[in-house]
């Protein structure tokens, strides 16, 4: 069953991940373990919003709930931190699904706000709640998850590596297509038979779910997390770099999340005055490049193609006119 | 037999009545055509069958089974396939794919091989070699021919179409009045809303006339065409008398 394209891109793979394990600055493996949570974040931000049109607003605090529960349930109940994440993921999925019945009803950007409100409840939650966690002050001291950050590296990048399979194998799968077909049109989506509100709940489930387990990840990673991992800027981070990769490709918010990773390192020393940064990329992204960088890669390929067909002279011309 | 029975169906709109107390049947292997002029409740009696709008009174019944206020694509999964009168194809989706989201959601072939089965419904709607192309590209006819072929693949026992001929040329129009015609001879029952009378008058075995959301008749193409109750919804009561006198 393997053909070509497949084993290339395994290849590919692997020979990323050994030279991975090779880097030995602590700040470049530092840049790129966030580079592939981030990618991992988008990807999964890219499912609700990119592939079946959810608007979540919220998202972050999917991603916080997951760190403060994989932290809380390893560091002060005791629970193997394996366990812990596959805990925090069920946390967040169950969240996102409970969340989403009430969006059900909803159309247009409405569902946005009530995610957006939701965010910001669960932050400041977080915040009151100083007993079980620690609130303004940060939660620290979290059990981490390996001992060397080579491991987290590898387990990091095998993560967004599998997420990105994962999503794939989905989308090209019949829950993908009930996905599309939500998106494009909901009524005509109904009117096949595609039950579009227990398909809007699997994706939300699925996609508060990962952010959840990415969550956990962060926070046994890091081994301190603070109640602004919920916050709105954690959210339009994510969500610009869904946009800058490309909306509703699969490959794109991945390379988003990588390549605005690196950026945000690089202006670190603009401290909040990134997040303009980013208002003006969502902008200018939006009117200029809906598709993002996939979309400018396509634009570019067809223009190549075309170049190659006018070179080819007048046979193909015949056939495009069949 | 019959095999959709509307009875004393009614949908309010706040103050506005679109439908009032409409009933008729439709029996099973026939044409029945729909129609009325604008505004007289077309649509939103496909949409009240197709579970898209909560009946306000009456029943609907579909091979003896009450279907009314049933979630959409529950009623879908009973049999009934649509199309809508603004063609609504998932637009960025291709031909092949427009038509597998028509198969993977129907219960009647899901023992059937899925790609015969798309390729078949793609060749009946004749839209054979145009399988990777994306729906939204495509000329306004084979859109129609598309969402006629999205519901069939689901081999629905009814097909409701919704002014299927609007917006055609005279050949494409007749070209899609055949389909119907061999959609029928499979057996599938056919419920039309069309504008265009030549077409509905050739077509169907049965006519219903909606005006005001009222049913004012109900019968042969030859006894429409010649009551006065549906000349004068059409035409206008003043007109009427100045063709009689």
């Amino acid at each position: 069953m393997i053909n070509k394209k497949t084993l290339a891109n395994l290849i590919v793979i692997v020979v990323l991940i050994g030279v991975a394990t090779f880097i030995n600055q602590p700040y470049l493996r530092h840049v790129i373990i966030t580079a592939c949570i981030f990618s991992t974040l988008s990807m999964f931000y890219n499912l609700t919003y990119g592939f079946v049109g959810i608007y979540n607003f919220g998202f972050a605090a999917f991603f916080g709930i997951g760190a403060y529960s994989s932290a809380i349930l390893s560091t002060d109940v005791g629970i193997p931190v394996v366990f812990s994440m596959i805990m925090a993921t069920l946390i967040s999925a169950l969240f996102g699904f409970v969340l989403m019945i009430p969006c059900l009803r909803m159309h247009g950007y409405t569902p946005g706000i009530v995610t957006l409100a939701f965010g910001e409840i669960i932050r400041i939650l977080i915040i009151a709640s100083a007993d079980l966690t620690n609130g303004e002050m940060g939660y620290w001291g979290i059990v981490p998850l390996f001992e060397s950050d080579q491991v987290y590296l590898i387990f990091a990048m095998i993560m967004m590596i599998a997420v990105m399979m994962g999503i794939l194998m989905l989308m090209r799968s019949n829950i993908g297509l009930a996905f599309h077909i939500i998106k494009d049109d909901q009524l005509a989506a109904q009117s096949v038979g595609s039950n579009i509100k227990a398909y809007k709940l699997l994706a939300m489930s699925l996609s508060c779910g990962g952010a959840g387990l990415v969550g956990a990840f962060y926070a046994h990673y890091l081994m301190t997390i603070t109640p602004a991992i919920c916050g709105m800027t954690y959210t339009i981070q994510i969500l610009c770099m869904a946009l800058f990769g490309g909306v509703g490709t699969i490959v794109g918010p991945a390379i988003g999340g990588f390549s605005l990773t690196v950026l945000t390192e690089a202006l670190r020393f603009l401290n909040d005055y990134r997040l303009l940064i980013y208002g003006i990329l969502i902008v200018v992204i939006i009117m200029f490049f809906p598709k993002g960088l996939m979309g400018v890669a396509q634009k570019i390929k067809e223009l190549l193609e075309s170049k190659l067909k006018m070179e080819g002279g007048s046979e193909v011309n015949v056939n495009v006119e069949d | 037999m019959s095999m959709l029975k509307i009875n004393g169906v009614s949908k309010h709109f706040g103050g506005l009545v679109a439908l009032d107390k409409v009933s008729f049947n439709v029996n099973q292997g026939t044409i029945v055509g729909l129609i009325g002029p604008n505004g007289s409740g077309k649509t939103t009696l496909f949409n009240c069958i197709s579970g898209i709008y909560k009946l306000t009174a009456g029943t609907i019944e579909f091979k003896g089974k009450r279907i009314g206020n049933m979630p959409s694509h529950i009623i879908s999964g009973h049999g009934i396939g649509r199309t809508f009168q603004q063609v609504r194809p998932f637009a960025n989706l291709s031909v092949y794919n427009n038509i597998r989201a028509g198969y993977i959601f129907s219960n009647k072939v899901r023992d059937k091989n899925q790609y015969d089965c798309i390729m078949n419904t793609i060749k009946f709607v004749g839209l054979m070699g145009k399988e990777e192309l994306k729906a939204g590209g495509l000329p306004l006819a084979m859109r129609k021919r598309l969402e006629i072929g999205r519901a069939l693949v689901g081999e629905p026992d009814l097909l409701l179409l919704d002014e299927v001929a609007a917006g055609l040329n005279i050949k494409e129009s007749q070209e899609i009045i055949e389909l119907v015609h061999q959609i029928n001879d499979k057996g599938i029952t056919v419920l039309m809303v069309e504008h265009v009378m030549p077409i509905i008058m050739k077509v169907c075995s049965k006519i219903i006339v909606l005006a005001d959301g009222k049913k004012i008749a109900e019968g042969q193409p030859i006894e429409i065409s010649n009551d006065k109750r549906v000349i004068e919804s059409y035409l206008g009561a003043e007109s009427v008398k100045e063709l009689v006198l």
